[in-house]
């Protein structure tokens, strides 16, 4: 950050050679010559330089040796100092810029022009299509002629479920991607951004950085469709212990927690049933004591009430328990003397064992 | 008679179970086939399973299966070939069918004693 200072009448400029790498020099006057400049800088042979000042519109302009040159009071004030037989003179956008070589990279023609990385340079032709500067190219400034260059942002492009679309900015907002892809945001997406880096989900106010390398495509599914974990609804009237939420949620269970009266349920809804009873799936209860795990779970309860296809009758299970109103079948089935419940060990899982077991011996 | 019988329970579970079917794919073929989940994978990675509502308004299910998206499935499949999605699907508009997929089968889930 170069800024003119007034200490002591004192003004720092920064001058360069052709290869742009500027340094700071003090003159002792706001309306410096350029002779005062060179001699600041403190070069010799005075008069085989041509000193050229770039002034704050953009454009750049020769300076005699006696002719003063006004500073700006904010703005950093550069000169390019070179030994020059000639100057070219072209146009950049709407700068008028000078160089004292008879050619120039595209890197330094970006610097002097001051054309950000987001856009290309182009050379305007006459007959033929303009002409894209690329990185490492050199333009021949004797064979620019009266053709004039301008710089246009590139055009970046990201594949919207499969429509693709350009964007001037390299960064585009989610939402923006899909309304000019023709996608409604508000329909509601799965949206996951595609890139070398790997898979994110986004929602659409993320802002896509398209110049990160690799960016590919957003991909849109539909988002009509809920699982079990996302529902809601599902009462959670008391805890659990974490390793039962745990596994609950690893076997994708749709489950609840229920305080009816002064009784506390587990509900495990669509319990899938082995093959031989009246029904494929249940809605399975157990009762879990206020003092779980040091109180035990014990038997377990359906609904709706279970037979076999085979006839037979399934003993201990005459009582009915409600439990919301709704009428569960008790399956009176304990814990025999030589495993007792274990409070370090047994949780709802455990149980859960248990009562597979016990559901499918009836069928087995 | 006994044989044939057991031929005719072995067809049955050909009409009634699902079998998967691979795409490599980031994205799901515009056509499903009935009876089969389609799964989209891309350099062994799973993107997203397809199916036609089993309830029979023959909406295109799309499930996400992508370790990075929410929500989405978990997909298993047997040695018999028979997957099973969990946790269950449940469809928030249309016909708002709500099911599992496991070992190949539709279990419908009745009205949640919650959302009632």
């Amino acid at each position: 950050m170069t800024k003119t200072i007034d200490m002591k009448d004192e003004y720092i400029l920064q001058i360069a050679g052709t290869d742009l790498n500027y340094r700071s020099v003090v003159v002792a006057d706001h309306t410096p010559t350029a002779l005062q400049i060179l001699k600041a800088g403190g070069f010799k042979d005075l008069d085989q330089k041509t000193v050229i000042q770039i002034l704050p519109t953009g454009d750049m302009e020769e300076r005699r040796p006696a002719e003063n040159c006004d500073l700006a009071s904010r703005k950093p004030n550069r000169f390019i100092i070179a030994d020059a037989d000639c100057l070219f003179r072209f146009i950049l956008d709407d700068s008028h810029l000078v160089w004292p070589e008879d050619s120039i990279s595209e890197e330094k023609l970006r610097a002097i022009g001051n054309v950000n990385d987001k856009a290309d340079i182009f050379i305007r032709r006459e007959v033929e299509v303009d002409e894209v500067l690329n990185k490492g190219d050199t333009l021949d400034l004797t064979a620019l002629g009266t053709e004039v260059l301008y710089s246009k942002s590139s055009r970046w492009k990201l594949n919207v479920q499969g429509v693709k679309i350009e964007s001037v900015d390299p960064e585009i907002s989610v939402s923006d991607a899909l309304r000019q892809a023709e996608f409604d945001p508000d329909q509601g997406w799965i949206i996951i951004l595609k890139s070398a880096s790997g898979k994110r989900q986004v929602d659409l106010d993320f802002i896509i950085d398209l110049r990160e390398p690799g960016i590919e495509k957003l991909r849109l599914t539909p988002k009509e469709i809920n699982n079990g974990e996302v529902i809601a609804e599902y009462r959670r009237d008391f805890k659990l212990l974490p390793i039962d939420e745990k596994h609950l949620n690893e076997m994708g269970a749709d489950w609840e927690t229920i305080i009816d009266g002064a009784r506390r349920w587990f509900v495990y809804h669509a319990y899938i049933l082995p093959s031989g009873y009246n029904v494929e799936q249940i809605d399975l209860a157990v009762e879990v004591p206020t003092n779980y795990p040091g109180g035990q779970l014990d038997m377990f309860f359906c609904y709706p009430a279970l037979t076999l296809s085979a006839g037979n009758i399934i003993a201990q299970t005459q009582t009915i328990e409600s439990i919301k109103g709704q009428s569960f079948q008790r399956w009176s089935r304990h814990r025999g003397h030589s495993s007792p419940w274990n409070p370090q060990k047994d949780n709802l899982i455990t149980h859960l064992g248990l009562v597979e077991e016990s559901l499918v011996r009836e069928v087995g | 008679m006994k044989i044939w019988k057991k031929f005719v329970a072995w067809l049955w579970t050909f009409r009634g179970g699902y079998a998967v079917r691979y795409v490599e794919s980031d994205e799901l073929p515009s056509n499903l086939a009935r009876q089969t989940l389609t799964v989209a994978r891309e350099d062994g990675e799973l993107w997203v399973a397809g199916m036609i509502c089993p309830c029979g308004c023959k909406a295109k299910l799309e499930l996400m299966l992508l370790e990075e998206a929410k929500p989405r499935w978990d997909l298993r499949v047997d040695k018999k070939g028979r997957p099973t999605l969990s946790p269950s699907v449940w469809r928030n508009q249309g016909c708002k069918a709500h099911f599992w997929l496991r070992n190949g089968k539709i279990f419908w889930c009745r009205e949640s004693a919650a959302s009632a």
